[in-house]
């Protein structure tokens, strides 16, 4: 029986799709794995018991990977599942910067005890009007799960869609709609787009790619929309284009003490994916990782180790091993399953940086001295003998 | 060179295209045709060389109609030129319904000065969450230019649509996306729909067709927008179920000293067809209604005399009727044109209700009187000779 503790209120039909052989628990310390949405665990030591944590959510900022992946801890998250949730804000964000709608919702707010509201309104409501998305230009930079849908949306409002992604993945490419016009150089976007929006992760070469220079090179009255990071926006440089009129919205989903003061910014409290189906979809995709992991140490969606994928077991023993990534060490393995006379049936080994994850499906088990033999070998940091 | 007078400011767009062929009027008084928004114009004296109306819109609740028909004023809208604009708004509508984004703009508002305001929006945001419209079923009733529209926008954004149109035309069935399941029985969407959006005329016969009963069949927590009239929903019967929480949002375009007392209501200032691209378009074609009228005779989009088109002029003249629907009409134009020794070259005539059109192009030598006598006729409201070029 796994043992799974949350520290979030993790949806419930992500727990129940842990399915048979798992059971919740409340202490950490007894846990094989931990399901987390945004609490920080930076501070948190960990047992030696711990397997995995996985994040029902894309942002792993919250987890210390390097210690986990020192310590043969896999650290999920879950890519992709909260992407219509903010694939639906991008379109409610365009349309809110578009016409002034939250502004006419306001004016009739303010004037609801007024007996002739209705006919005010007809006078008021130029000062709300606006333009529409049809025919605008929308530029996406990063097109993941959420970009690709996002460009996918534009195209079906009736916008020209630019998109830039050069690390662009076959998968996400296959669902582009073709009219996407793939660009290499974001100085297009800059210069032609109408509605800029940006779905890349937070690192050190992203960063400011919202950057005072690119803002200087865009359309005049262009609209910036920002629901992944709020660090990849030169905030300063965006509130004074905004106060110039340069850029006509700043639509962001982080309030911060930049954006808040800004004019013209809408600010949402981070509800990209403050949604119940974006809850859900991360808790069961969260949960279904943690199992596969755990009963056949299969990793898929991993933030600090490759995706290595032998399907279900079929063999006696499942060996599972975290090692640095030397040489020669792939060779001790294997020698120590040969020296114990076991057949290897199948065996794959991915490393990422300086660390290497092998898994290897024996003819027969081997005895807990010989897993022990191969854990103290030089070199080695982990290793899971997984029954059937 | 004809007279127009334009009732309220339209786009620039469509008065450079208006003044190159047509003079401006000094006022309504001295006007052969009108553009009006939306204006009130029950009160207005209409002078009787009014030819034409053109309402830059769909709505023509403004238009005193029934005192244009009897003195052959023809009525034009521009159906379908707003449609985008409206069809943008009730996505935004949904998705405002769907999440608390309104409320959640405030609370940063609020809290603009707040030390730790991301720490704190963390913690604040759950109230604001909610769900999303992927995977939900949206009910249109109406599948006219807007309606279609809303449709297809539902499909692409991944909900499973419900439409509704007894009066279905091929030009919209055609556009519709395959998936748009149409449904005979309005009460299907009633029973099936999480949101409902309503893109029908108001007339006598969908006047209140939201009322109580439609709303008891309703699933619980409904989200029910209204972008075409306020008077299509019985919103007394609405208020009640909003406050019973049987109904979640009611998002309308109309407000109204009900609708601003609604408990959860999102009420937006009549800005459906607000934006550049939609008045452009009501201008542009508004205009190019009037100009095809008043320099051919042809009839598109009138909401009070049918359409006819006989393209543009090839005879030396064409002569346009407007007149009651009642026995004889062809005939006595016909005699009076035979024995003015003028020969009927092409003819087309269509009725709408109680009314008819016919449009008469002649070949021979032009007698004024054939406009008197025809215009003579009982039943005849206007006849007008257009000399061919």
């Amino acid at each position: 029986m796994y043992k799974v503790h949350c520290i979030n209120n993790i949806a419930k039909v992500g727990t129940d799709a842990l399915g048979e052989g798992f059971m919740l628990t409340s202490d950490a310390n007894t846990a094989d794995a931990i399901l987390v949405r945004s609490a920080n665990l930076h501070e948190m030591e960990f047992s030696d018991k711990l397997l995995a944590i996985a994040r029902a959510g894309a942002g792993v900022n919250n987890i210390p990977l390097d210690r986990c992946a020192e310590s043969g801890i896999v650290v999920f998250n879950t890519p992709g599942a909260n992407a219509n949730g903010v694939k639906e804000l991008v379109i409610a964000g365009m349309l809110l910067a578009a016409r002034d709608i939250c502004g006419g919702i306001d004016w009739v707010e303010r004037h609801y005890d007024d007996p002739n509201v209705g006919a005010l309104a007809e006078k008021a409501k130029n000062r709300y009007a606006g333009t529409e998305l049809a025919g605008k230009t929308l530029g996406v930079i990063g097109l993941g799960a959420i970009g690709a849908m996002v460009a996918n949306a534009g195209r079906s409002l009736g916008m020209h869609v630019l998109g830039y992604d050069p690390y662009l993945s076959v998968k996400y490419a296959w669902s582009l709609d073709r009219h996407v016009r793939h660009i290499s150089d974001l100085k297009e976007i800059w210069a032609k787009a109408d509605y800029i929006t940006v779905h890349v992760p937070a690192t050190n070469s992203t960063r400011g790619m919202i950057s005072r220079e690119a803002i200087a090179a865009m359309k005049d009255g262009v609209v910036v929309l920002n629901y992944a990071r709020d660090v990849l926006v030169d905030e300063t440089a965006m509130a004074e284009a905004l106060q110039e009129g340069r850029v006509a919205r700043y639509m962001t989903d982080f309030a911060n003490a930049n954006s808040t003061q800004m004019a013209r910014a809408i600010v949402t409290p981070h509800l990209g994916a403050s949604t119940k189906e974006a809850e859900d979809n991360c808790a069961i995709m969260a949960a279904s990782e943690v199992r596969d992991y755990l009963e056949n140490g299969n990793i898929t969606n991993s933030v600090n180790f490759e995706s290595v994928d032998l399907g279900p077991i079929e063999s006696a023993m499942r060996l599972a091993v975290f090692h640095k990534n030397l040489p020669g060490l792939i060779g001790h393995i294997t020698s120590a399953v040969s020296d114990a006379g076991v057949n290897i049936e199948n065996m794959t080994d991915k490393s990422r940086g300086d660390i290497a994850y092998a898994l290897l499906d024996l003819g027969e088990p081997l005895s807990d001295e010989q897993v022990k033999s191969i854990e103290n070998g030089e070199g080695v940091l982990r290793v899971r003998a997984i029954r059937k | 060179m004809y007279k127009i007078h334009c009732m309220n400011r339209i786009s620039q767009a469509g008065v450079d295209q208006l003044y190159g062929t047509f003079a401006p009027a000094q006022s309504l008084a001295d006007a052969d045709a009108v553009v009006v928004r939306s204006a009130n114009m029950h009160d207005e004296q209409l002078p009787d060389q009014l030819l034409a109306v053109a309402r830059a819109g769909a709505g023509v609740n403004n238009i005193p109609i029934d005192r244009c028909t009897e003195q052959g004023t023809v009525v034009f809208n521009t159906p379908g030129a707003n449609a985008n604009g409206v069809k943008e708004m009730v996505i935004a509508g949904m998705l405002l319904a769907s999440r608390d984004i309104l409320g959640s703009t405030r609370w940063v508002a609020e809290h603009a000065d707040e030390e730790n305001i991301a720490a704190a929006a963390e913690k604040a945001k759950a109230q604001f969450g909610g769900s999303e419209i992927a995977g939900k079923t949206l009910g249109v009733i109406g599948l006219g230019a807007i309606g279609a529209m809303v449709a297809n926008a539902g499909r692409s954004l991944g909900m499973h649509v419900l439409g509704y149109d007894p009066y279905l035309s091929v030009k919209y069935a055609w556009s519709l996306d395959r998936h748009v399941h149409a449904v005979r029985n309005v009460g299907d969407i009633y029973s099936q729909a999480d949101f409902i959006s309503i893109h029908v005329p108001a007339s006598d016969k969908t006047r209140h067709m939201i009322g109580r009963d439609q709303i008891a069949q309703m699933k619980s927590g409904v989200v029910m927008l209204n972008f075409a009239r306020d008077v299509l929903v019985d919103e007394l019967a609405m208020a009640d179920a909003l406050a019973s929480g049987h109904v979640s949002r009611y998002v309308t375009d109309f407000a109204n000293p009900i609708t601003t007392h609604m408990k959860g209501a999102i009420v937006t200032s009549h800005l459906g067809a607000s934006t550049v691209e939609a008045e452009d378009n009501c201008a542009a074609m508004a205009i190019s209604e009037l100009r095809s009228y008043l320099l051919e005779g042809n009839i598109v989009n009138s909401v009070n005399f049918g359409n006819v088109d006989l393209g543009p002029i090839e005879t030396d003249e064409r002569i346009v009727v407007l007149h009651r629907n009642i026995p004889n009409m062809i005939g006595n134009f016909s005699k009076i044109l035979s024995e003015a020794h003028l020969n009927i070259e092409n003819m087309a005539n269509k009725r709408r209700g109680e009314v008819a059109t016919t449009l008469l192009e002649t070949s021979g030598p032009w007698n004024d009187s054939v406009i008197s006598q025809i215009a003579a006729v009982d039943g005849v409201f206007r006849a007008r000779m257009i000399p061919g070029l």
